[in-house]
């Protein structure tokens, strides 16, 4: 009963996007910005499935988000934000394939099949040695650092991201209050970030001077 | 002070922040460089860890954020161009009309003028041979008088703010200024000894008595 309560206090994920996308429809940039940031990855992740080259990957990730911003006005939280992106962002990358007179072997793909869809194409990746190398390095810290973690703080992360537990239910099977997980889940992501900060800024140097 | 703001982001990702607390964070997120930064990596990580990216996707935002601005400054100038066509295409109709109306009341005026000058001409001038100012107020010294009548045409008193300059010297003559106001330019005097009621009356001007 107590912790139904206190969900209800909470703002959900969902609610959160439509927070930002409420803003963003109102011309906060900043606020859309928001946006891009947290789902880029994912948005990055589905159009890997489709295209290969890493720079095109980027461009047309950043195409997606810009179509995005100008469709906000038509967005009326019907359906999950994420979703709504998805479809933009598998159309984009399907007209950029089109458009390049690459043929798309898997035309009637859907959202919901985007993730678990393992594409038939052949890694195409023109980036340098080094700038593919600092990549796979990036990943690579991510992993270690997470593998180096003390367990209690490696047990809650991987049972929130990976088995995509509820706050609650990682309480119920770790035997603490919810008010520790959500101390351990943030542990394991600042050290996670303290870790990779170095690459990342160095990546976002070369990506600067690349563009 | 920074871990505080940290954790609330990492809570606040997984839904896990209250309303109100969610709310602020989110407008300070959207201001201070540094948060959303946290924000950024924190979902990075998470991406990587739900395996959702082969390779992270870096700095997508900032470009996304910079094109946008761009853009929307591109269609503020745009705005203020089609703000600008849109005055003047309710500007230009108004624009001819004062024009014309100007137009037409100067021409108006310049006739009314030439008409009070042709009057001027041709009545005035065959009774008046020469008149001369001496003193603009009544001190005035006539060498001529009508032939049929004993009246005399004077000009007005002098409103040069220096009496003694002759009012040709002024650059206009004063029947010329009066015509401009809409007067008749020139007094009638009498002689004391023609002097009646009936012309008096007659007249459409102020009559005054010049007397020794």
């Amino acid at each position: 009963m107590n912790n139904k309560q206190e969900i209800n206090k909470h703002m959900s994920e969902k609610a959160i996007d439509l927070e930002l996308v409420k803003q963003a429809q109102k011309g906060d940039i900043k606020a859309f910005e928001l946006l891009v940031q947290r789902y880029q990855q994912k948005v990055g992740g589905v159009i890997s499935k489709l295209i290969k080259d890493y720079h095109e990957i980027q461009d047309i990730t950043q195409d997606v988000f810009i179509k995005v911003y100008k469709a906000l006005p038509k967005f009326r939280g019907d359906s999950a934000f994420y979703t709504w992106i998805y479809r933009i962002a598998i159309n984009t990358a399907k007209n950029h394939l089109v458009a390049k007179g690459r043929r798309i072997q898997n035309s009637d793909i859907e959202p919901s099949e985007v993730e678990s869809y393992a594409g038939g194409y052949e890694k195409q990746n023109f980036d340098t040695p080094d700038a593919e190398y600092e990549r796979q390095e990036l990943e690579k810290a991510i992993q270690e650092s997470i593998a180096g973690l003390p367990s209690d703080l490696k047990q809650a992360i991987i049972l929130r991201e990976v088995d995509g537990l509820s706050y609650e239910e990682i309480a119920d099977k770790m035997d603490c209050p919810i008010g520790t997980v959500r101390s351990r889940i943030f542990r394991a992501r600042d050290t996670v970030d303290n870790a990779v900060k170095p690459l990342l800024q160095k990546e976002q140097k070369r990506e600067n001077y690349v563009r | 002070m920074s871990d505080k703001s940290n954790e609330q982001i990492s809570n606040l990702m997984d839904g896990e922040l209250e309303i109100n607390a969610s709310k602020f964070l989110l407008k300070r997120m959207a201001s201070d460089d540094s948060l959303s930064k946290t924000w950024d990596n924190y979902h990075m990580i998470k991406s990587c860890l739900q395996k959702e990216v082969s390779e992270p996707v870096i700095d997508v935002a900032k470009s996304v954020t910079q094109q946008l601005m761009h853009e929307t400054d591109g269609s503020l100038i745009q705005t203020n161009h089609i703000e600008k066509t849109r005055i003047h295409k309710w500007l230009k109709p108004v624009m001819g009309l004062g024009i014309a109306a100007s137009v037409a009341f100067m021409s108006v005026v310049m006739l009314q003028k030439q008409q009070i000058k042709g009057i001027d001409n041709t009545g005035m001038e065959n009774t008046v041979a020469q008149l001369e100012v001496t003193n603009p107020i009544l001190k005035t010294n006539i060498n001529a008088t009508t032939a049929a009548s004993d009246r005399t045409l004077i000009p007005p008193p002098s409103l040069s703010r220096f009496p003694s300059v002759n009012s040709q010297q002024n650059g206009f003559s004063q029947g010329q200024y009066y015509a401009g106001q809409g007067q008749t330019p020139y007094i009638i005097l009498l002689n004391k000894t023609a002097t009646n009621d009936q012309e008096r009356q007659l007249s459409p001007i102020r009559i005054q008595d010049v007397s020794d």
